[in-house]
Order: structure tokens, then sequence, then C-alpha cells
């Protein structure tokens, strides 16, 4: 009697243009998020060099500190880099080697353009509100991301009265570790606006007044 | 919980594209089948065999068309098996009884039962049963008949149009049924296919040797398919033959038919399980799986991904509200956070849709509406989901559908 076959060939090219399709989307997202990190280490590196070169300009021509215009650095530069990290962080996961790789050289630039801006604003009165953001992606996670979002739109609104300064407390590095002492930091979020310690969430109101 | 669902997502999807790729690379090997032209040298004598039931609004339309065929009149014998009807259906039908139509009458029992009938009274060795609100084209039946000559064909089925052609509805399931008519005459050319529906030419022998409808099922039509291929036979389909049927014209009549065509494929595969395996080849391991669970991918794909979506536009909506609905941060904080695994399934879903129709439209020389494809995608595939989770309802609640 007559039967009808299994065609394996068929079957064995379906599944291998399937794969294939499938391989290309996977790699495809992989190359666009290593894309990404070369771009950001190659704005981090430029601002890095600026940073220092500024550290070193105020140290040695003494004096000349209230004529550079510091607030530049701490500009869309630097918070442009911070939204890279934060896509990184969506594509890679916060848990990812290379985000936190980036995020603890990030927070060391951020900490030197701190210091360096905190002895500007006093030096030459300058009306700079500094807002530095604790934050953690484990304890609190969805009020810390709530907080930075509406950091984010008020930065939006002021880009030249306030900068923001952002770090996650779970970093085991000693900079960071020295600011958390300073201010005894033990939750998250905490926000120190102007040298002042405001824990858990604040609203957009409340920042606004505060600055 | 998103990350399940994308997972779900990347394995449904895979799935469903398997399918997809392996029907086209199926199509790149039988194109040629689609243009096969068989000539039929002798004529054998055909009895059509119609069962009707409240049917007096169609039936002359039906035995007119039936009555201009071209097929000579001294090899054909019509008969109607009135199925317990309270209309008409039985003065009309008798007033062609000077152009040879018989009529018998019987009580209801259903579709299967007055076939079944009707079959005791047939005497030809070729039997064509007929839905008794379908027209055959006139060389339809020379073309069946034509797929006789081979030994292993036991049955023949048509390409399936839709005749009442008024309104979007309808025009939605010409384009559906001209993608059924694609995938049948695809399996066909595999031996593969399985179902016989609106018009079919059988081998009277096989009734006599297995037995008649199965009167229990509500899908008869596909439980005949079955029958006949899980004996090792075959159903051939004249992809040029046609048969115009009229389509259900309301949303809740289409739902009736589709949740009574799925419910019944359920029932129908349960009697026949014995067919999924090897032992049929690509029919028992490929696509008598993938008629159970094509519908469930459709859903999935569909009701998962609207599910994610909605989450997260709401969450999305959290966030705005949270930086006072100012898009540009929104969009530049993480432009690319709404790509993922949905957009991907997107385009491939879209991009495979695209392929078939271009397939599909080669096959009928461009006679395919494109703006009822486009709305068949966007708007009827999610009718089906929801007809499919119907019927999967009543299968597992071991309810029957109403008629």
């Amino acid at each position: 009697m007559w039967k009808r076959n299994l065609n394996t060939g068929r079957h064995l090219q379906s599944l291998i243009v399937t794969l294939s399709i499938f391989a290309l989307g996977i790699f495809l997202g992989f190359y666009i998020s290593e894309m990404r990190i070369k771009g950001m280490l190659t704005t981090y590196e430029s601002l890095t060099l600026k940073i220092n070169g500024a550290i070193l300009q105020t140290r040695v021509l003494e004096g000349e500190l209230c004529n550079y215009d510091v607030l530049s650095i701490a500009g869309k530069e630097k918070v442009e880099l911070g939204n890279q990290i934060t896509e990184l962080e969506g594509l890679r996961g916060k848990t990812d080697e290379e985000v936190l790789r980036l995020k603890e050289n990030y927070s060391l630039l951020s900490i030197n353009q701190l210091l360096l801006l905190e002895e500007w604003t006093k030096e030459c009165n300058k009306n700079i509100s500094v807002i530095i953001f604790f934050y953690s992606n484990t304890e609190n996670a969805t009020t810390s991301e709530e907080q930075g979002f509406v950091l984010d739109n008020i930065y939006e609104k002021y880009p030249n009265k306030i900068v923001i300064y952002a770090f996650d407390i779970n970093i085991d590095n000693p900079a960071v570790n020295i600011l958390i002492k300073k201010y005894d930091i033990r939750t998250a979020p905490t926000l120190v606006i102007n040298e002042k310690v405001y824990l858990g969430f604040q609203s957009r109101e409340k920042i606004e007044s505060l600055i | 919980m998103l990350d399940v669902i994308t997972l779900i997502l990347l394995v449904v999807s895979f799935i469903g594209m398997y399918i997809s790729i392996w029907f086209i690379l199926l199509f790149l090997e039988k194109e040629g089948e689609f243009h096969k032209r068989l000539v039929l040298k002798k004529f054998p004598k055909v009895s059509v065999l119609i069962p009707a039931h409240n049917a007096e609004k169609i039936i002359s339309r039906t035995l007119n068309s039936l009555l201009k065929i071209d097929y000579p009149k001294n090899k054909l014998e019509v008969i109607v098996v009135d199925d317990g009807s309270s209309d008409r259906t039985h003065e009309i039908v008798k007033k062609f009884g000077k152009k040879g139509v018989k009529i018998y009458k019987k009580k209801w029992g259903g579709k299967a039962s007055a076939l079944n009938y009707g079959l005791k009274k047939v005497q030809s060795n070729f039997v064509l049963t007929l839905d008794a609100d379908c027209f055959l084209a006139k060389d339809a039946l020379k073309k069946m008949v034509a797929e006789m000559q081979d030994k292993r064909t036991m049955s023949v089925v048509l390409s399936i149009e839709v005749f009442n052609k008024k309104g979007i509805l309808q025009n939605i399931q010409n384009v559906e049924y001209s993608f059924l008519n694609f995938f049948k005459k695809l399996t066909a050319s595999i031996y593969c296919l399985s179902v016989a529906p609106a018009a079919v030419l059988y081998r009277t022998k096989f009734f006599r040797k297995y037995g008649g409808f199965d009167e229990k099922t509500l899908t008869e039509d596909f439980e005949i398919g079955l029958k006949i291929t899980s004996h090792q036979y075959n159903i051939a389909h004249t992809f040029d033959g046609k048969v115009y049927t009229i389509v259900p014209d309301t949303i809740s009549s289409l739902m009736r038919q589709r949740v009574r065509w799925r419910y019944g494929s359920f029932m129908d595969l349960k009697k026949h399980k014995k067919m999924l395996g090897l032992r049929y080849g690509d029919l028992g391991t490929f696509i008598l799986p993938m008629i159970l669970v094509y519908t469930g991918i459709l859903i999935t794909i569909l009701f998962l991904g609207l599910f994610n979506t909605v989450y997260e536009f709401f969450h999305s909506l959290n966030i705005l509200e949270l930086m006072s609905y100012n898009l540009r941060i929104f969009f530049s904080i993480n432009p690319l956070q709404f790509i993922d695994m949905r957009i991907f399934t997107l385009f491939f879903v879209g991009l495979i849709a695209l392929i078939n129709f271009i397939l599909v439209r080669k096959t009928k020389r461009g006679k395919i509406s494109l703006f009822y494809f486009v709305v068949y995608i966007l708007i009827y595939s999610w009718l089906q989901a929801i007809f499919e989770l119907i019927a999967v309802a009543y299968f597992l609640l071991k309810k029957k559908p109403k008629w």
C-alpha cells in the first residue's frame, strides 16, 4: 500500500533559515549595543580630559578659578553621557559588567567635577544649586527611578541654575563612599540639595522651592 | 514578568516563522502544480448529491447552475435529499423533476445523515457532494474527474470563492479563501490534504468499503477527509476548478460558523488521533499538528503582544506624569527603549504576510485585493483569535457549540 513520507530535507532547510533569521536578529542587537558603548567611551574620555584640564588650570593659575566657566563642563555632555548609560542599562541590564564599569568611571568623573563646582560656586559667588542624588537599584528601586525622572524634568526646566550628580549607593567605590559618609546616607533615594539632606522621594514642587 | 512574555513571544514567533518558511519552500518546489492542466478523455457517470435543509431561497439557483455545467447530460444524475425541511424546498426541487432531478424526503438528521441517505441511492462509480448554497463553475466537474485518473486519488476538492461579495466581511472572507485555496493546493501537492469542503468528488467504492459520513461530528467534511487519508488514500485539489459559496455576512453568523469549524476539527482530530505520528509522514507529524496549533500561535502573538503593549503604555504614562508630560526628555533618556522582541515579531509577521500575499497573487494572476488583504491581517486576525478562544472553551468544557 502506498504511504506518505516525511520530507526531512525541507524541514532541515526551514530550520536552518529560521535559525539564521533569529541569529541575525540577536547579532544585530549585540552590534547595536556594542556601537553605543564605543560611543559612550569616547564621550567619557573627552569629558575626563576636559575636567582634568580644568582642575589642573585652576590649581596652577591661582585666582583664575572664577574666570573659568565650570558650568559649561557640567552641562550637556555630562547629562548626555548619563542618559546613554541609562540607555545601556536598559539594553543590557543593571548588573551587566560593562554597565557597572561605565557607571563607576562616571561616578569618579562626577565627583571630580562636583568638588570643583562646589569650590567655584562658593568662591565666585555663583547662584547655582548643587543637587546630589543618591539612588539604589535594589532597595526602593522604583522610587529611585521615579525620583530620577522628576530630576530630569527639573534640569530640563532650569539648566543654568542647577547641576545634578547621581550616585548609585551600591557601588563600592572609595570616592563615592566618602560622599556617603560625609552626608551620612543610609537609604535611597536621598537628595542633598545645597548641602542639606532630604530623605525619601521629593516632589517636583518641593525641589523647585529649594533651588 | 515581562521577561517571561518576551521568552514566550520568542518561542511562538520561532514556531510561526518555521511553519511559514516551510510553506514558502514548499511553494518554490511545487509552484508548477498550480499551473497543471489535466485533460479528461473519458466521461464517467457522476451522481450529484445535494443535501438540503430549508434551502428554498437558494436551491433553484444551485440546481440551475448545476444543469448548465459542461458535462454530458446523460452521464450526470442529480439527487437532492430533503433533510426534513419545513419550508418550500421540496416543492421547488420537484419542479426540476422534468429536468431529471430526483428528490427524496427524510426526517431531519443533519447534513451527514442526509448524505448517507443519498449515498444509498447512488449507483454510479463517482459521487459529487454539493452543499445547497454552492454553485459550480461550468468546467469544475470536468477538472475534478480528470484528477481521478490517478489511482491513489479517492477524492477531489475545488478552490472555493465567495459568491456574495457585497460587504466588507464577505470581501475579507474572499481574501481568506484565496489563502485557504493556496494552502490546500500546497498540501495536496505532497498528498497531505485532509479536508473536503463545499463540493467534493468521491469514488463511491470508498463509502461501500469504509462506511459513510460521521453523523455525530459538526464538521463532517473534515472528518471524511481524515478518514480517507487515514486509509492511505489521497485527496486531490484541482486549483483552477472553482465553486462559489454563500458566506456569512454578519459577525455573529461568522462566529457561529468558525467556532463550529474549530470545535469540529478538535473533535475530529481527537477521533483520529492515531493519525498523528510518523506513520502518516508529513501529514501526521507536521500538517495535522499545525492545524491544531496555528490559531494558538496567532492568539499568543496577538494577545500577549497586546497585553505587553498596554502594560508598557500605562507604565510610560506613569513616567511621563513624573516628568510633567515633557515628551522631549522622555525620548531623550532612552531612545531605544521601545525596540524589543515585539518590534522584531511585528516586522517579521508583516514580512511573511507580504510574501504570502505576493505568492498567492501569483497563483491567481493578480486577482486579489490588497486593501482587503490589509484589513484581513490587521482586523480579521483578532476576530479569528477570539473565535478560536471560544472554540477552545467549548472543547474544554465538553459542550457542543450551537449551530
